[in-house]
């Protein structure tokens, strides 16, 4: 400091120096006048440049140097005269002066710097770019902001238009300012073609009268800050994006449950607009409302919801399932807004459906259904298989599949395994498997691979089927196939028999000549053995009814011991070639049957044949009938051969024999049970074998319903209307018994029904119960005559409109008369001409 | 011609009569068993030349006396012939091993009966 003021001293008496140096070389032409003209500039200098101090020493120093050199007497410092010291009050007082002004003009300007320079120091320290102008607009200043943004110094650009520095890539720079600031964002292109983002405002600079002088410019690169908010607007509009387009379904709710916001996917998956989604209730769009209202309360408190499944409706009113996670925006504790994902589990509930449905069926399924791995590792076993092997889940899954496999068939699997691993498939293998008890079954595997989702083939499922009883019906096929074959066999073989005596009887016609003995023999067996056929043809025929289920009865009330006697009619011969006896114990009293009396008359017969057939000669047969309640039970019994208990179910089959193949010679078609039954079976009842074993006799019982009630008039019960065309029933009534079977056996084989009688009061009686299409009646009969026959049936209601035929000897006029008067339709004469009787019997019948 | 002593058995009374009357006719002896026990016994004791015999039989069938008889000593004599019905040529093994000479089906044909007779099979 102190060499400062030395400084400024030292200055002070320059400047004094200097004013008496200038008045020295003035003194030439000034002389003792105006000592001091000089001195006043050197004060005002001094006082300039040192201050006050400066311009009292430099005011001093020059007027003590002034009055020694230049003030008369010179050389001296004396004040002589009033003028000089006049002169030198006048110096001073004019240097008071001087030094006051030039001390407060000095003040004034080191004030004006020091606020230049604080100003230029602000200007240079802020961020801010500031260009001063002047009213034209040159620029006047530039803080150094404003330099290294527009690339020119100040220097530079002092005086240079505004624009020309300040140059702007979108408009101009000068801006109609008006009175006030004018603010707005620019782009700033510098001197070196760089551009910057700035805002910049400008303001008018008024003077002290309020009259503009400039205006200053101030503005800031704002670049970076753009830059940042340019990034934050492209992350912002990147999450927008995202949230709308999204794979996942999203909305937001807000604190009323209304949807403040959804995305695409979310409007996809229910079908809606966005404003119809967007602005609503999002309980509007819950299949349930509770499930709504619970959903909502959580998310207002505050909850996440997880995986938390819920039904919303579509659009299209189809109903989604749908798992929401949700998670709540707060402020402060306070609910903005809950954020929702939807995931659409629709298909997969479907799918979950079908999965439970599929493993229902698995479970309820019959056949035996197993997975395993592709090392045969059991890993499922379902009911089916627990029933069909035995083993509990526990006990299978986990186990080799070798478990059901017989040893010896182990090969098989490897063989299965192999092929599954190729991705093939085996359909209805049939194959034998043990159960856990040992049983061995027989089974149809259908085995498939299973793939996983890129189809490798991981393990395989198997449908095992029990065919146990498939192999039984297999076998009993086999066994029927078998039996109809020896049927076949058989029915030649009994077809041949009668025929081996009818060639031989045709023979013996031939060679008989005239004996009138050997003739009748021989025809006489024709006529038997014709007969015969007939029966077997009858029994073929009525199997194919059978078979056919094309069997018919011809109901009536009957009596029980007429049908068991007409039975034994019919097994008689049997009976009596092989001296067998039959004992008849029935009822006393008499039983009804609602039956048709030829075909109960066959049941009983057949048994008689079997029991005949399966007896020894001069063996034993018994019938008895007991009736127990509304049930008349008859049991056919003998002392034959007996059955093994294995084959009494067995018998009543078609075409059976009992016996061991060829064991034993065969006797008829092996169809007489089988008839026996079904026919049993047609009225209601039910028949039955029994055997103690063989060489034990058989017992076979019938049980038939009882008829109750009295009596009914036949008239009103008329045939069964049911009877193949063309074909007639008829009686035929003749006591030589050769003669009526051979006319039977010849209408037998003209497609009809016969029946014989061998005297009038069976003809009468036989014709009541049997009520024939026609009767053939010998004139000349035992017991009764064939006009008392007439005449009996002819007067009850149902005789009327049979068709009774005159078969006699005897041909007069007188013979004709006495049948006609008698009721007969027509007389025929022995031998009668066959084809002349069949039309008779073929002709529509006459109406009464 | 040599006069036969034939051998019947058969159990269909009609048939065994046809042949006895068309043996007979023939000129030969015929002898008639209705049923196996007495056909056996027959053919032991009659020792006919042929015996036909039905195979069908109650009580013992045709099979049956083949094997017994053929057991007997000096039983190939007797031209040993089956009757049946059945053709099958299984049928005809069986009779075969049972020790029958011939097989002839019912109805047997009377020329082949007749050849029989004359010894010309």
């Amino acid at each position: 400091m102190s060499a400062r003021r030395e400084l400024r001293a030292l200055l002070a008496f320059l400047f004094a120096a200097g004013a008496v140096i200038l008045r020295w070389l003035l003194d030439p032409w000034l002389g003792s006048s105006f000592p001091f003209v000089t001195l006043y500039g050197a004060v005002a200098g001094a006082v300039w440049v040192s201050g006050r101090t400066g311009g009292v020493l430099a005011a001093i120093a020059s007027y003590l140097a002034v009055n020694y050199f230049f003030i008369e007497p010179r050389g001296t410092f004396g004040i002589s005269g009033t003028g000089s010291i006049v002169g030198a009050v006048t110096y001073f007082f004019t240097c008071a002066i001087i030094i006051a002004l030039g001390e407060v003009t000095r003040r004034s300007e080191q004030h004006a710097h020091q606020r230049g320079e604080l100003l230029d120091a602000t200007l240079a320290s802020i961020g801010d770019g500031v260009i001063t102008t002047d009213v034209r607009g040159r620029i006047t200043s530039m803080n150094p902001v404003a330099e290294a943004l527009v690339g020119w110094t100040g220097t530079q650009a002092r005086g240079r238009l505004l624009d020309d520095v300040f140059e702007v890539a979108d408009g101009s720079a000068r801006i109609d300012i008006g009175d006030g600031a004018a603010f707005e964002p620019a782009l700033l292109v510098s001197r070196d073609r760089s551009e910057h983002s700035v805002d910049r405002t400008i303001a008018p600079i008024h003077d002290q009268t309020g009259r503009s002088v400039g205006s200053v410019v101030v503005f800031r690169d704002v670049s970076q800050r753009r830059r940042a908010q340019l990034a934050l607007e492209q992350r912002e509009r990147e999450l927008a994006d995202f949230f709308d387009n999204a794979g996942v379904a999203l909305h937001w709710i807000d604190v009323d449950g209304v949807v403040v916001r959804a995305n695409q996917a979310a409007l996809d998956l229910l079908g809606y607009a966005a404003g119809e989604f967007v602005g609503h209730h999002i309980a509007k769009f819950h299949v349930d409302r509770d499930v709504a209202d619970d959903a909502l309360a959580r998310m207002l408190r505050g909850d996440s919801l997880s995986r938390y499944p819920a039904r919303m409706r579509s659009k299209d009113g189809s109903i989604k399932t749908v798992l929401i996670d949700s998670s709540s925006l707060s402020d402060n504790g306070r609910f903005v807004h809950a954020r929702c994902l939807m995931f659409d589990v629709t298909e997969r509930k479907r799918e979950e459906e079908t999965r439970s449905l599929l493993a229902a069926i698995v479970a309820a399924s019959d056949d035996a259904i197993v997975s395993k791995t592709l090392d045969g590792i059991i890993l499922t076993w379902n009911d089916g298989a627990q029933r069909l092997f035995g083993y509990t889940p526990e006990e299978a899954v986990g186990q080799a599949i070798d478990l059901i496999i017989p040893p010896e068939l182990r090969f098989e699997e490897r063989q299965i395994l192999e092929r599954l691993r190729s991705g093939q498939r085996i359909d209805h293998f049939e194959t034998v498997r043990v159960a856990k008890d040992g049983r061995r079954l027989d089974i149809s595997l259908t085995i498939s691979p299973v793939r996983d989702d890129s189809g490798r083939v991981i393990g395989a499922s198997k449908v095992a089927r029990d065919i146990t009883e498939k192999k039984q019906v297999e076998a009993a096929l086999r066994d029927a196939d078998r039996r109809k074959d020896e049927f076949l066999a058989t029915l030649a073989h009994e077809l041949r028999n009668p025929l081996a005596p009818i060639r031989h009887a045709l023979e013996i016609l031939v060679r008989a000549g005239g004996d009138h003995r050997l003739f009748r023999q021989a025809t006489d067996i024709l006529t038997r053995q014709i007969t015969h056929m007939v029966r077997l043809v009858d029994d073929l025929l009525d199997v194919s009814r059978i078979t056919r289920d094309r069997l018919h009865l011809r109901k009536t009330r009957v009596e029980l011991s007429s049908v068991i006697e007409h039975a034994l009619e019919a097994s008689k011969p049997l009976l009596d070639r092989d001296r067998q006896t039959i004992v008849i114990s029935l009822p006393d009293r008499p039983i009804d049957l609602e039956a048709d009396p030829v075909r109960l008359a066959q049941v009983f017969s057949n048994l008689f044949n079997n029991a005949s057939q399966y007896t020894e000669p001069g063996g034993h047969i018994w019938l008895t009938g007991e009736q127990h309640g509304r049930e008349i039970v008859l049991i056919v019994k003998d002392n034959g051969i007996g059955m093994p208990a294995d084959q009494l179910d067995g018998i009543f089959e078609m075409f059976a024999q009992i016996g061991d193949d060829n064991e034993r010679p065969r006797r008829g078609l092996g169809v007489g049970l089988a008839l026996a039954r079904r026919l049993v079976q047609l009225h209601g009842g039910s028949v039955t074998a029994r055997s103690a074993g063989r060489g034990l006799g058989s017992e076979f019982e019938v049980r038939l319903p009882v008829s109750e009630g009295p009596v009914e008039p036949n008239e009103n019960r008329a045939p069964s209307p049911v009877q193949e065309p063309g074909m007639r029933r008829i009686l035929v009534v003749d006591d030589n018994r050769d003669s009526a079977d051979s006319i039977a056996t010849l209408l037998e084989l003209s497609g009809h029904r016969t029946f014989v009688a061998h005297d009038g009061l069976a003809a009468v009686e036989s014709a009541e119960r049997l009520r024939p299409d026609v009767v053939l009646l010998d004139v000349g009969l035992p017991k009764m005559t064939g006009l008392e026959v007439c005449r009996r049936i002819r007067s009850h209601e149902w005789g009327k409109t049979m068709v009774i035929v005159a078969l006699t000897g005897w041909g007069q006029e007188s013979d004709r008369r006495k049948t006609r008067e008698a009721g007969f339709d027509a007389h025929l004469v022995k031998p009668v001409d066959y084809s002349d009787l069949l039309q008779l019997i073929s002709a529509p019948q006459p109406l009464s | 011609m040599v006069k036969r002593r034939v051998l019947i058995v058969e159990d269909n009374h009609d048939a065994g009569e046809m042949y006895r009357i068309l043996i007979e006719l023939a000129g030969h002896e015929v002898l008639l068993a209705e049923d196996g026990t007495r056909g056996l016994e027959l053919l032991k004791s009659a020792r006919p030349d042929i015996a036909l015999v039905d195979i069908g039989l109650p009580g013992m069938d045709g099979y049956e006396i083949a094997r017994r008889f053929r057991a007997e000593p000096d039983a190939g004599r007797v031209l040993l012939v089956a009757l049946t019905g059945y053709g099958s040529s299984a049928d005809r093994d069986r009779s075969r091993q049972a020790g029958f000479d011939l097989h002839l089906i019912k109805p047997v044909d009377p020329q082949a009966l007749q050849d029989l007779l004359d010894g010309h099979t």
